[in-house]
């Protein structure tokens, strides 16, 4: 566009990760002008989610591992002698050891009767027709055996009627797959558009999804990078509250918490309502575990029944516990979710008080997760910051940050047009920071997995659940696995499809430290191979695995010669809340601004009301209208969780 | 009773009217004050099913996105409006058929000048109206940037809205009506030609518009399990979508599982 950017703002804010868009929100909130960049062209760095399309070319960017070459040197005359430059990345470099794999395509009788519904597809267009034939061919390449007696009913359509299936037991493997992948990626744009014409009874039948399908639908994927929930009273829900930016967002509750135990998935009672009418635990059992999270919620009054095994783990101190071993399992895996070898009895208790408290807030689990995928979060953040009058520029590459020798202070950035661009703070995430000033950083990785699975890792009779299931190592010592597992409904994956999300701290690469559990719980083999045992099973039918830099709580210090007015913002952290960027965000923001409150509410509507006489009766009297019932009554049912848990002991 | 009074569709604009603009905070306050208003609405008993429609603008910054969206809401246009001001939305409700439809106008907020849209904007739009200054050839051959971006990111069978504004400049038109009615014809989409300054076909867009909305589906209860995040801390900040339905049409029916898994 002919739109020239300003050359002056008060804070420019480079990536738009979530603690820089939490702190871009809080700046234009607060009066400052913001400039906000990313030289991506899509919100959120490693927060972001991509629909299938988006996430095959993310995919295939980072495996090309070729340096950027048209390094352009011009800006360093544009430095003035009295001046310093400190150049910035221009390349991702946190993703690493990046697989994809693509299992075999189901085709079964259903799927074959499906064919009636197909005229109503509209024809592909040229390109998508050829993306089809090309993946096809390849996948045939790719792999040795075919399965004779089926074909593809989407591919006969229009696009090449010979193609039977592909991939049946081999995998493709990531060098075959990427290839093609591209080519998907290229064409699976368009493709997308033609969705809407997908005959919506055949998506609500019962059936085998097929690749093609998968690409097809790809734009009902949001795939987020990073997986996390919102702790329903944890520092993002706060915040998205008190900032009024929750108006621009919507959550699903995470339906249930499951745990894996001697090879089996199952339903964890964690509320009360749960646990009285769970199936799994005898009457005993149920006593035993209301009884012990009744003293978890206010555990610190009664120091007399830890104090003795401070110095223990929490899993020596459940051992001491009246639970038998099944519970002690639910309350260390699932429920507090700690380790089993480092963390402390306090440690443990205060995490399982947390669980606890955030039960019934929003309904039976502690946890919510955003509509379209975490990576909504920061782009609501931006989008307040925008309302405030912040500017955004998304493929704005910033070349340098140019610091005055004399006073150490950073005073520009020159971006990629050589515009150079002065303020008062810079933000800065650490991506984009080059090795000269990260040398004596550590950082630590994330492993991740992402697959797309044609049935629940527990079969409830429900199709739309959200589930978390924490999976304990198998070697003491290292680290569980988080699975979250998300239904249509939450708007990230096709129907029929689920999406499933494991995440752990690295020790190896994300494919070592994941594959064990995605083999246990999943289905990576063919029908014929599989045992009956296997055919239960959930069917991955692709896969992606990824290590992503952990650049969380590095000290500042760590960084060479940052001027003082530049703040650096970490990229995601392992941890299964938010916490970390909100405070990180916080922090920043009130170093930069002491004075100013952090992200007060964005004018609230009912303010205004209450100015108007004649309304505020009205208003004043919704809070309590029978009209919110419908909610209300979810909430009283939920709210059984956190509430009645302190009663219980009356029951016994 | 609460909510019979707003459900009457001239109330919003006369309040809008009583208020002074002072300040930015202020302003925003007053747009927020529409949407929140129309939330609490939950009218059963008008007899008139009320569907909320999530509609996005688009289009090149300076085409009059934001008067389009004044003179509709206020029937007011400020030749000064100023373009860092970005509302965040603006409502109007206006009957149609055996529904009121509520119009959630959600506007760009200045993210399109350097052509950073989030998705998010999109979400859940049940139409968008993309807009062209009939005097600018160069905001006419944007627009087709629009329509792309909106079919990557926007939902699937939202209604497309085309309207060349600024009809009143129409002796120094560089668009011509025929050009706009092929292009909008050839993707399905309404088109008209607006005048934000002079109230033109203003009206009209959004009857056009109401006109392609299909009727709410009543098996649906709009109720999707969806949970906004209310400023409340009592119980009741808990509001499931039982009063923001239809702003997410697309969603699936799914609270009364979440109901009964609370059980």
């Amino acid at each position: 566009m002919a739109d020239n950017l300003p050359s002056e703002f008060d804070v420019v804010v480079i990536g738009t990760g979530l603690p820089e868009s939490i702190i871009a929100a809080a700046c234009a909130r607060s009066g400052q002008s913001v400039l906000h960049v990313d030289s991506k062209n899509y919100y959120g760095g490693n927060w972001a989610s991509f629909s299938f399309s988006g996430l095959l070319s993310w995919i295939k960017e980072n495996q090309q591992k070729t340096d950027v070459s048209d390094e352009w040197d011009d800006w360093r005359k544009l430095i003035l002698e009295n001046e310093e430059a400190i150049s910035l990345n221009k390349k991702e470099k946190t993703i690493q050891h990046i697989e994809d794999f693509c299992f075999g395509d189901q085709d079964s009788a259903e799927g074959v009767e499906e064919a009636g519904a197909l005229p109503k597809l509209p024809v592909f267009g040229a390109a998508g027709a050829e993306g089809f034939a090309q993946e096809s061919e390849e996948a045939r390449a790719a792999v040795e055996s075919t399965v004779p007696e089926s074909t593809e009913p989407e591919k006969a359509t229009g696009t090449e009627p010979a193609s039977a299936r592909e991939g049946s037991d081999a995998e493709i493997t990531s060098e075959d797959t990427s290839s093609h992948s591209a080519a998907l990626g290229e064409s699976a744009g368009e493709l997308g558009q033609t969705e809407a014409a997908v005959p919506e009874a055949s998506a609500q039948e019962p059936k085998k999804i097929t690749y093609s399908q998968i690409v097809r639908e790809g734009r009902r994927f949001n795939i987020d990078l990073v997986s996390k929930l919102l702790f329903s009273r944890g520092l993002l829900i706060d915040l998205l509250i008190k900032s009024n930016v929750s108006r621009y967002a919507e959550f699903k509750n995470v339906t249930q918490i499951l745990a894996f135990r001697e090879g089996k998935v199952e339903q964890v009672p964690c509320s009360r309502a749960d646990v009285f009418n769970s199936r799994q635990l005898a009457m005993v059992e149920k006593r035993m575990l209301m009884k012990f999270l009744t003293f978890c919620l206010d555990y610190e009054q009664h120091p007399e029944e830890y104090q003795d095994y401070e110095n223990s783990t929490f899993a020596e101190f459940l051992r001491t516990q009246k639970l038998t071993p099944s519970l002690q399992h639910f309350i260390l895996h699932s429920i507090a979710m700690v380790s089993e070898t480092d963390c402390s009895t306090l440690e443990g208790l205060q995490a399982t008080k947390k669980f606890l408290q955030c039960l019934g807030r929003y309904g039976n689990t502690p946890f919510l997760f955003p509509l379209y995928g975490q990576g909504e979060i920061p782009q609501c953040f931006c989008r307040l910051c925008a309302v405030f009058g912040g500017i955004y520029c998304l493929r704005h590459p910033v070349q340098c940050l140019v610091v005055d020798k004399e006073s150490g202070r950073c005073k520009a950035i020159v971006d990629h047009f050589g515009q150079r661009i002065s303020a008062k703070y810079f933000i800065v995430e650490d991506s984009y920071l080059s090795e000269s000033v990260c040398t004596n950083v550590h950082y630590r990785q994330i492993s991740r997995a992402v697959l797309i699975t044609d049935q629940s890792v527990l079969n409830t009779g429900s199709e739309q659940q959200v589930s978390i299931l924490t999976v304990p190592p198998v070697d003491l010592g290292k680290p569980a696995v988080c699975v979250i597992e998300l239904c249509s409904s939450t708007m990230t994956c096709m129907k029929g499809t689920y999406l499933v999300h494991l995440t752990c701290p690295s020790t190896k690469t994300a494919r070592e430290d994941l594959e064990p559990v995605v083999q246990k719980l999943f289905n990576v083999n063919t029908e014929k191979d599989a045992e009956n045992e296997e055919l239960e099973k959930p069917r991955v039918l692709w896969a992606v695995y990824f290590n992503m830099r952990d650049s969380s709580g590095i000290d500042r210090n760590s960084y060479d010669r940052l001027p003082s007015n530049v703040y650096v913002c970490s990229g995601p952290d392992s941890a299964l809340g938010n916490d970390c960027a909100v405070k990180q965000a916080e922090t920043i923001f009130q170093e930069m601004f002491p004075t100013e409150e952090f992200c007060p509410p964005a004018p609230n509507p009912e303010d205004i009301i209450y100015d108007e006489d004649e309304i505020a009766p009205e208003e004043s009297g919704f809070s309590n209208s029978p009209e919110t019932k419908p909610e209300a009554s979810t909430e009283e049912m939920s709210s059984g969780g956190s509430a009645a848990v302190e009663k219980a002991d009356n029951e016994e | 009773m609460k909510g019979m009074k707003q459900t009457n569709p001239g109330t919003t604009e006369s309040k809008l009217e009583t208020v002074h603009v002072t300040s930015m905070d202020s302003l925003i306050k007053i747009i927020m004050l529409p949407l929140q208003t129309a939330l609490k609405i939950d009218n059963p008993r008008t007899g008139l099913a009320k569907h909320k429609l999530k509609v996005c603008l688009l289009g090149d910054t300076g085409v009059g996105k934001s008067s389009i969206v004044c003179r509709f809401v206020q029937d007011h246009f400020d030749h000064n409006i100023s373009p860092t001001i970005g509302a965040s939305f603006m409502t109007k409700t206006v009957p149609c058929g055996n529904e009121l439809h509520k119009f959630l106008i959600w506007d760009t907020a200045g993210q399109e000048r350097f052509h950073s849209l989030a998705p998010m904007y999109y979400r859940g739009s049940a139409a968008a109206v993309i807009v062209y200054d009939i005097t600018k050839q160069d905001s006419f051959h944007t627009l087709k940037k629009w329509v792309k971006e909106l079919k990557e990111h926007g939902p699937e069978n939202i209604v497309m809205a085309i309207a060349g504004n600024k009809c009143d400049l129409s002796d120094i038109r560089e668009v011509p009506l025929k050009d706009a009615k092929e292009y909008a014809e050839s993707i399905g989409a309404i088109v008209v030609e607006t005048s934000a300054k002079n109230a033109v076909n203003i009206e009209e867009l959004f009857q056009g518009i109401s006109r392609q909305i299909p009727p709410l589906d009543p098996h649906e209860n709009g109720n999707n399990g969806a949970i906004k995040l209310g400023k409340q801390t009592s119980q009741t900040e808990l509001a499931t979508d039982a009063d923001l339905d239809g702003v997410d049409i697309v969603l699936s029916n799914q609270l009364s599982e979440l109901a009964l898994s609370c059980m």
